[in-house]
Parts: C-alpha cells; sequence; structure tokens
C-alpha cells in the first residue's frame, strides 16, 4: 500500500533547513516531504546531519534558515509543546522515580482523570506487548522492556507524528530485531506517520517506507529500501549501503567501459568521465556452469570459499585484472549442484543489467 | 508557591505554553536580580567607596596611598600574609596524611575517623581559640608547657587557624586520592616500582591538583578569618580583624574598602590559578579506570593507625576542651560540673535570644537557600536557549567562591546601610542576614545541585515537551526526587555554615538581632570566657543536631525510594 496512491497529503514538509554549529554546518538546505502514515529512515554516517534534523523537528532546536511544516502549519519556530509528536530517544529517557504506569500517564490530561488514564495506560501496554508492568520502576526493565514503555509514552497522546532517535541502537541483536518487526506492525497498526533516525543501514531497509540517505548535512538519495539498494544514485550511497564490488574503468564507448584488458557493456548510462569506478553487488556476479563466449564473460580463479549460512561468499581473482578482487555470494543450494574448489578457474559474469558507473578514481 | 503559579495559568492551548517560556525568562531574571542585590552590588559598592573620600566625593587612589603609607595596615598585611603562608605549609602534610590514612589503609573504622577529620566544620572557628585559652592562656591547664610563653600572639593563631582549615583541605585531598587508577599501581608493581617509588611517581603526581586547590583555598581562608586571631591575637595584628577595627571601631568607610579590595586580591588569584590548572588537567578517571582497593598490610595500618590518633586526638583536643570547660564551675581551680554558664543572664552578647536568632537564620538560610539553589541550578543546566542570561546566572553563581566573607560583609554595609537606598530600613534584619549567608555560600551549594542535575538524562526536558507538560511540573515531580540526596547535602551544609559563620555577619547585624558566633565574640572581650565557651558548644551541638536528624531523614527517604532505585 503505497500512502501516495491513496491521496493522501504531506503531513510533514522541510524546505531548505540550514544549521550550523560554528563553522561546522550540520544541515544544508535540506527539503524533504513525509506522507501521513509514511514510516520514514533518516540513515547516514554519525555527523551526517540526520540527528540534527530531527531535533529541529522536534522544536529542540532552531533552524538558521528553512521552514518546517506540520499539515500546513507553520512550526519553524514554534516551541516543541506547540508541535504535536511523541518522541522516543536512544537512552528512553524515563523518569527512574516513576512507576511505568505514570511514565506513560505523565502526558496525560486532566491530570485528576486518574480512572480514564489507568484503561489507557493498559491499553497501551497490551499494545507494546508488556501487559501488567503498571507498577514496576524502569530499573527493574530490560533495556527491550524499558524501549516498549518508552514507546507507550509517547503515544499516550496519540500524536500525530512519531519520532524516533536511534530507539534500538542500545538493545542486543536478538531483542533488536524483534522489536523491529513489532514497531513496524505497530506502526502500520496505528497508521501513525513516523520519523526514525538512524545509522544501521540494515535497520533502515528492513523497516522503511521510503530511505533518506544523508551525508555532510545534505540528503543524497530518497527512495524505497528497494531502490535505494538497488539504484543508489551516487558514489556514496553505493558505498553506505550494503556491500560491493568495485572496478576501476575507463570509458571506451557509448554505453562500454574498459577493465584491464576486458571490454565490458553496461545497460546504466555513463557519467561523462575518463576515469570510473564500477559498481556491481556480490550476489549479482554470476558464476557460469562452463564457458561459451558471451558478453561481460571474463574467467576467474577461485581463491577462496567461506560459508556463511544463508550465502557463500567466494573470493575470485579474474584474469586479465591484475590486483582485482571480485566477491560473489551464491546460495549453497547451487554449490551443491555445482561444486567450486579452490584454484579451479570459472567462467564469471558481470551483468550488463546490474553494473553500475561511478564518476572517480580509487575506490576506499 | 508552584502550585499557585499554576493555578494562575490557562491550562493548555496557546496561552498556557507561551506563558511557559514567559515564565522561565521571568524565573531567570528574578534569580538574577536576587543574586546581583545579594552579591553584585554590595561588591561593586566596594569597588566605589575605596574611591570616595569620606564625604562621598571622589578621590581616586588618595585611599589606596594612604593604606600603603599606614605602618599599622602594613604590617597587618605582613602578618597576614606571613600567617597564611605558614599555616598552608602546615596543614597541607597533616590534612594529606589523614587522608592517606583514611583511604589507603584497611583499618577498620574509617567512617568514624572520617567524621572525626571533620569535626571541625561543626564548629565556629572561635571555638580552637576559646580551647587554646583553656588550655595554654594565663589561666591555662597546660601553661608550663610554654616554659614562661605566651599563647596569645602568632603561635596561637597558627594553631587555631590549623583546627579551622583543616576539614576544608582534608575534603579536597580527600577527593583527589578517591580518584585512583587500580590499573596504574599493577602497572607500577609489574614494572618493579616498590612503595616508595609508586608513591612519588603515581600517588603525588595524582592528587597535585588537589594539594594546589587545597593550598589555595586554606590560604584564602586564613587571610580572611577574623574569629581565631580575635581572641588569641593578642598584639599580633592581621588584616581581617584591621577591616574590622576600620569600618565597624572608626567608621572610616573608605579606608575599611581598601583594606577589604586587600583581601579580595588572594581570592582572585586563587581562582585564577584554579581555572588555568583545571584546564591543564586531563580526566583523572576515566571510564575503564578501575577503582583502587588496598592490599592488606598490618605495618601500613598500624602507621595509619597512628597518624589517625595522633592528628584526630589534637582536633578532639580542640573541640572537646572548649566543651568540656563549660560545663566547669570554675577552670582550672574547680572542676566542678556545673550548667550555670548556659544561663546568660549576667553576660552581654544577647544570650538565649542570640542563640534564637541563629538558629532561624540557619534554618531560613537551609530552607529558603536550598529552594533558590535547586531552581537556579535547574534554570542554568536544564532550561533551553536564554544564553545570556544563563550565563550571567552561571557567573554570579561560581563568583562568591572568589568573595570572602569579611568583603562581602562590608559590601553590605556600603550598599545597604547607605542613606539614599529604599532598602536602608532592611538593614540589620534577619531577612538580610539570610540573604547575606545565602549568597555567601552559594557557589559549594550550587556546585553540588548542578552536579546532581547533570548526572540526569538530558532528555527529560524534551520528552515532557513533547508531552505538552510545562518544565515546572517535571522539575517538581523528577528531577527534585530523584535529587534528593543532593538536597539534603545542600540543606546540610547552608545549615551548618549559617550557624557557624562569623566574617560576614559581624558587619551587618545589630545588637537587638545578636547571632550566637557573634557573641561568642562579645562575650569574650568582656572575658566571660567560659560563657563564650558555653555559646560555641550550643554551635557545635545544633550543627551536629541537625546533621544527625538529617541522616537519618535520608536514611529513611532512601528505604521509601529503594523501590526505584534498586534493580530486580
Amino acid at each position: 500500500m503505497k500512502p501516495a496512491e491513496n491521496g493522501l497529503s504531506d503531513h510533514l514538509t522541510m524546505h531548505g533547513l540550514s544549521r550550523r554549529f560554528g563553522s561546522f554546518t550540520a544541515l544544508d538546505a535540506v527539503s524533504l516531504s513525509i506522507r501521513k502514515g509514511e514510516f520514514v529512515c533518516l540513515l547516514g554516517p554519525s555527523g551526517c546531519g540526520k540527528t540534527t534534523l530531527l531535533r529541529l523537528i522536534a522544536g529542540l532546536d532552531l533552524p538558521d534558515a528553512g521552514s518546517i511544516a506540520l499539515q500546513a502549519r507553520d512550526i519553524t519556530r514554534a516551541a516543541p509543546a506547540q508541535r504535536d509528536y511523541g518522541i522516543v530517544f536512544q537512552s528512553y529517557a524515563l523518569f527512574p522515580n516513576l512507576s511505568v504506569a505514570d511514565n506513560i500517564a505523565y502526558g496525560l490530561k486532566p491530570r485528576h482523570e486518574r480512572q480514564r488514564h489507568r484503561l489507557r495506560v493498559r491499553e497501551l501496554l497490551d499494545m507494546v506487548g508488556l501487559p501488567g508492568a503498571e507498577d514496576k520502576y524502569p530499573a527493574q526493565l530490560s533495556g527491550g522492556q524499558q524501549q516498549r514503555v518508552a514507546l507507550a509514552r509517547a503515544l499516550a497522546t496519540s500524536p500525530g507524528l512519531l519520532l524516533l532517535d536511534e530507539p534500538l541502537s542500545a538493545l542486543d541483536a536478538r531483542v533488536r530485531d524483534r522489536l523491529r518487526e513489532e514497531l513496524k506492525g505497530l506502526q502500520q497498526r496505528l497508521g501513525v506517520t513516523t520519523l526514525m533516525v538512524t545509522h544501521d543501514q540494515e535497520e533502515a531497509l528492513a523497516i522503511a517506507d521510503r530511505v533518506v540517505v544523508m551525508n555532510a548535512g545534505r540528503i543524497e538519495q530518497i527512495g524505497t529500501p528497494a531502490e535505494i539498494y538497488r539504484q543508489p544514485c551516487s558514489r556514496f550511497v553505493a558505498e553506505f549501503v550494503g556491500e560491493a564490488n568495485w572496478l576501476p574503468a575507463t570509458t571506451s564507448g557509448v554505453q562500454e567501459v574498459r577493465v584491464g584488458n576486458h571490454q565490458l557493456r553496461l545497460d546504466a548510462a555513463l557519467p561523462p568521465a575518463p576515469a570510473l569506478q564500477l559498481f556491481l553487488r556480490p550476489e549479482d556476479v554470476i558464476i557460469k556452469p562452463r564457458w561459451e563466449n558471451a558478453p561481460n564473460t571474463v574467467l576467474a580463479r577461485v581463491d577462496n570459499i567461506s560459508f556463511g549460512g544463508a550465502l557463500t561468499r567466494i573470493r575470485l581473482l579474474p584474469e586479465g585484472m591484475p590486483g582485482q578482487v571480485l566477491y560473489a555470494e551464491v546460495c549453497p543450494g547451487m554449490l551443491d549442484r555445482q561444486p567450486l574448489v579452490p584454484g579451479e578457474i570459472v567462467p564469471v559474469e558481470l551483468p550488463a543489467a546490474r553494473l553500475l558507473a561511478f564518476a572517480g578514481d580509487l575506490s576506499c | 508557591m508552584l502550585s499557585a503559579v499554576l493555578r494562575w495559568l490557562p491550562r493548555g492551548g496557546q496561552a498556557g505554553i507561551a506563558g511557559e517560556a514567559r515564565i522561565a525568562i521571568l524565573l531567570l531574571w528574578a534569580l538574577v536580580a536576587v543574586l546581583l542585590l545579594g552579591l553584585g552590588l554590595p561588591l561593586l559598592f566596594i569597588f566605589a567607596k575605596a574611591v570616595q573620600d569620606g564625604d562621598g566625593g571622589f578621590v581616586g587612589l588618595v585611599n589606596f596611598a594612604q593604606v600603603l603609607q599606614s605602618p599599622g595596615l602594613m604590617r597587618a598585611s605582613s602578618n597576614s600574609l606571613q600567617l597564611g603562608l605558614t599555616v598552608t605549609a602546615l596543614v597541607l602534610p597533616l590534612a594529606f596524611a589523614f587522608a592517606w590514612a583514611l583511604l589507603r589503609s584497611r583499618l577498620w573504622g574509617r567512617g568514624l575517623w572520617r567524621q572525626i577529620g571533620l569535626s571541625p566544620l561543626l564548629a565556629p572557628s572561635l571555638m580552637p581559640a576559646i580551647s587554646l585559652v583553656y588550655l595554654f592562656g594565663n589561666q591555662g591547664l597546660l601553661k608550663d608547657w610554654l616554659h614562661g610563653g605566651n599563647i596569645y600572639g602568632f603561635w596561637g593563631v597558627v594553631l587555631g587557624e590549623l583546627f579551622y582549615t583543616f576539614p576544608h583541605a582534608l575534603l579536597i585531598i580527600m577527593t583527589a586520592l578517591s580518584a585512583a587508577d587500580a590499573r596504574l599501581y599493577e602497572a607500577g608493581r609489574v614494572l618493579g616500582a616498590g612503595p616508595l617509588r609508586q608513591f612519588l611517581t603515581i600517588t603525588l603526581p595524582g592528587v597535585r591538583y588537589g594539594l594546589v586547590s587545597a593550598g589555595l583555598v586554606v590560604f584564602t581562608l586564613v587571610l580572611t578569618d577574623f574569629g581565631v586571631p580575635k581572641v588569641v591575637g593578642g598584639d599580633f595584628n592581621v588584616l581581617a580583624v584591621e577591616a574590622f577595627k576600620q569600618v565597624i571601631g572608626q567608621q572610616n568607610f573608605p579606608r575599611g574598602a581598601v583594606v577589604g579590595l586587600l583581601l579580595l586580591l588572594p581570592a582572585i588569584l586563587s581562582c585564577l590559578v584554579e581555572r588555568r590548572m583545571a584546564r591543564r588537567q586531563q580526566a583523572a578517571l576515566t571510564a575503564r579506570a578501575q577503582p583502587f582497593a588496598p592490599a592488606p598490610s598490618w605495618l601500613r595500618d598500624a602507621g595509619a593507625l597512628l597518624l589517625l590518633l595522633a592528628i584526630g586526638l589534637l582536633l578532639l583536643a580542640l573541640l572537646g576542651v572548649g566543651v568540656a570547660a563549660s560545663f566547669i564551675k570554675y577552670w582550672p581551680y574547680n572542676l566542678d560540673f556545673t550548667l550555670a554558664h548556659y544561663q546568660f543572664d549576667t553576660v552581654d552578647g544577647g544570650g538565649w535570644s542570640a542563640y534564637g536568632n541563629s538558629l532561624q537564620l540557619a534554618t531560613a538560610t537551609a530552607v529558603l537557600g536550598s529552594l533558590l539553589v535547586f531552581v537556579g541550578a535547574y534554570v542554568c543546566e536544564k532550561l533551553p536557549g536564554m544564553a545570556l542570561g544563563r550565563s550571567l546566572l552561571r557567573f554570579l553563581a561560581m563568583l562568591p567562591m572568589a568573595v570572602p566573607g569579611l568583603v562581602l560583609g562590608l559590601g553590605y554595609v556600603f550598599f545597604f546601610n547607605h542613606p539614599a537606598n529604599p532598602l536602608h530600613g532592611w538593614y540589620g534584619s534577619l531577612g538580610l542576614m539570610v540573604l547575606c549567608c545565602i549568597a555567601h555560600f552559594y557557589t559549594t551549594a550550587h556546585l553540588t545541585a548542578a552536579t546532581a542535575l547533570k548526572q540526569l538524562d538530558g532528555e527529560f526536558e524534551a520528552v515532557a515537551a513533547s508531552l505538552k507538560v510545562p518544565f515546572w511540573v517535571t522539575w517538581w515531580r523528577v528531577s527534585l526526587p530523584v535529587c534528593l540526596p543532593a538536597l539534603v547535602d545542600v540543606a546540610r551544609f547552608l545549615f551548618v555554615s549559617a550557624m557557624t559563620t562569623l566574617s560576614a555577619l559581624i558587619f551587618i547585624m545589630t545588637p537587638e538581632h545578636s547571632l550566637a558566633a557573634v557573641s561568642i565574640i562579645t562575650m569574650d572581650d568582656a572575658g566571660d570566657t567560659a560563657a563564650a565557651a558555653a555559646m560555641a558548644t550550643l554551635v557545635v551541638l545544633s550543627s551536629a543536631g541537625l546533621s544527625l536528624l538529617l541522616s537519618l531523614l535520608e536514611r529513611l527517604l532512601g528505604r521509601r525510594n529503594q523501590r526505584w532505585r534498586k534493580p530486580g
């Protein structure tokens, strides 16, 4: 279900937001729109400006330039309480001296309607999967449970917008995976517009409807997880998201490049630069059962095979490309049909449909 | 007070939210105004007075020249300097030895020894002076030890000041010593360093900063203390007493102001040195440091016990002789028990009403002061924006550290006793004395509160704002309860300080509103040493009593709070 197709309008719009701290530009003219009910992830390395952007939206910091509108109402300079959002921080910021119930009811008004609050708290605790935890204190809960309480507290007042600042980063891997799924399910059920900041690209791709990749205060790319992964529009996105092979190349035709002494064809257009870097995901490298003289096919020596559970990783040394290493990832099932031995020479196809070219010299 | 503010505000909606920001600004500037009134303006008036003649005309630096040409004042300055250096040189090794014995041994009862080491804090600086008079004065118990010498003079003052400054040095050095990283000692041992080499290359460098900072604090305290030289100084004149004589005795305000500025110098100098050092000092303890635990060694523990016994008994003697003498009929000829000295009927100084005033003052200072300090620290640490006001508030909060009580008292005389001041009528009242005490002890209290608040998650306020809960509700429901132990500490500190302090208040009290610590001076001046000892004992007992009461209260509250403090 794509919200845009339902004709739903933009819930949150940012236009030309900039924020400088001294000589450091944390945010440089960032514009972004988030549709109602959408789950958007801000993804990027630390210092890329994603947290600054979240703080501007929350009203915890003010922009030097630009504007923010929530449901078509300008909130650029409004106090946090004049906006309509709930927030969950990485530290959860649960009030340690208040019980779980008091934490969740903290924002419920008016204060004296205890009975009504009790029902609402019970409803929220059921929703986040912690029934009966009302009388516990935060120190008595595990990290994952604290995270659920913080989420319940943020949702208690039924805000139109949910802001999540690295909410899963402080948890261990197993809890994180489970909570990620639950968070997504809850968000879809409630239909609350959600903006989450994360530096974990796997998490962003798994949970978001749309991912916003940020770097050095700018937005590099906005797209669905598949678009970000399959068609990274800049070298930065390609390097930051997922793993990739990088092959130095030179332009030799309209859609043809030279790598070592091989000629490769690309379906995508080439950037206007003499020196290129070719990009190819390891799972897109095809190891063929036998040699045939097809385009984009080279011979490579199997250097190493390492087992990795769902995928087996093969380190290849392509002939005619001195010093170049090529990684391929294949299902173990394929290896059952076509066993590989280190030292063996195999034909390898680098599919023209999957190859992308970026301008630049050396890869990282 | 809070709920009253709450009721005024319209609930929710735009008006309430705009009101929240307005209240924050109002609160901030109200606090700044209080501190300006109690601290900034009086200090400015000292500077103004120092360049005026007796009638208020501007005379430039004439007063300074006069002071420099006055042989009496110059002798007092050199005496003060000599005294400060001697006491600092003696108290640092003593306090260091005591702190080392407490923290680096495995002796039983270290908590008790710690309390003994800090016990001088409970007494006014007059207490050791009175004890010294009882021990070595003209009718002293141990007068023979002096072989015809006299306790009144330089060495008498040194001894009294040693007692008075010891706990201050001890606290700072203990903090420095307790920040020890066991990994450094392990590395030293593995590399073959003996105990002496470990001490010289690890322990001493680690506390260098603490030693210097303790030295600066002691030096400033000695220079500006007034009680000890007044009682056992004899002919040995010091600047602090001189300032008092000029202002209260001779009503020579301009010269008093110059002397006050002279006394401000060492404190300002210490502040500058401390700031420079703090910048160079790296964090002594990183997050990965292992706490140091001393290995068993009976030889070291025996040495430590000897040290604690020697210093502790000396401290107890200087505290205890005064207390004991207050219950004795006629020292040293008739040692029968009596409560007669506690009647105060036949002596000057205000007697029980002075004690009552002191109790009121200390209670009001503790209650109002801790409230003010906690609101101020919260505004400084937790509220967003208002950068200018907040840095002004922070500066004013740190300023009292550099202002000796004596100087502050002088400022109060010049500012509040000025005939043109609309608050002139306030002069000499209990309210003004409370303001003076709060201002005088503000820095330590503020730092305690700010440190506690800084340990709270910085995002509490952000979460509360997102839930549309105003900041004062969060202050009341979360910050204050979580910081309760620090709040109790601040209240205890303010109470004991207000009970024992003399230096600032002696300038602004009037005979109608006498205070316990001041009446000790009056009684001692009149030769009623036993009554003075009785009053000093009352002060010690009240301070100790309240400390005990608050400890009990803390334990009680702690039990109630255990539910959320303890996991599981």
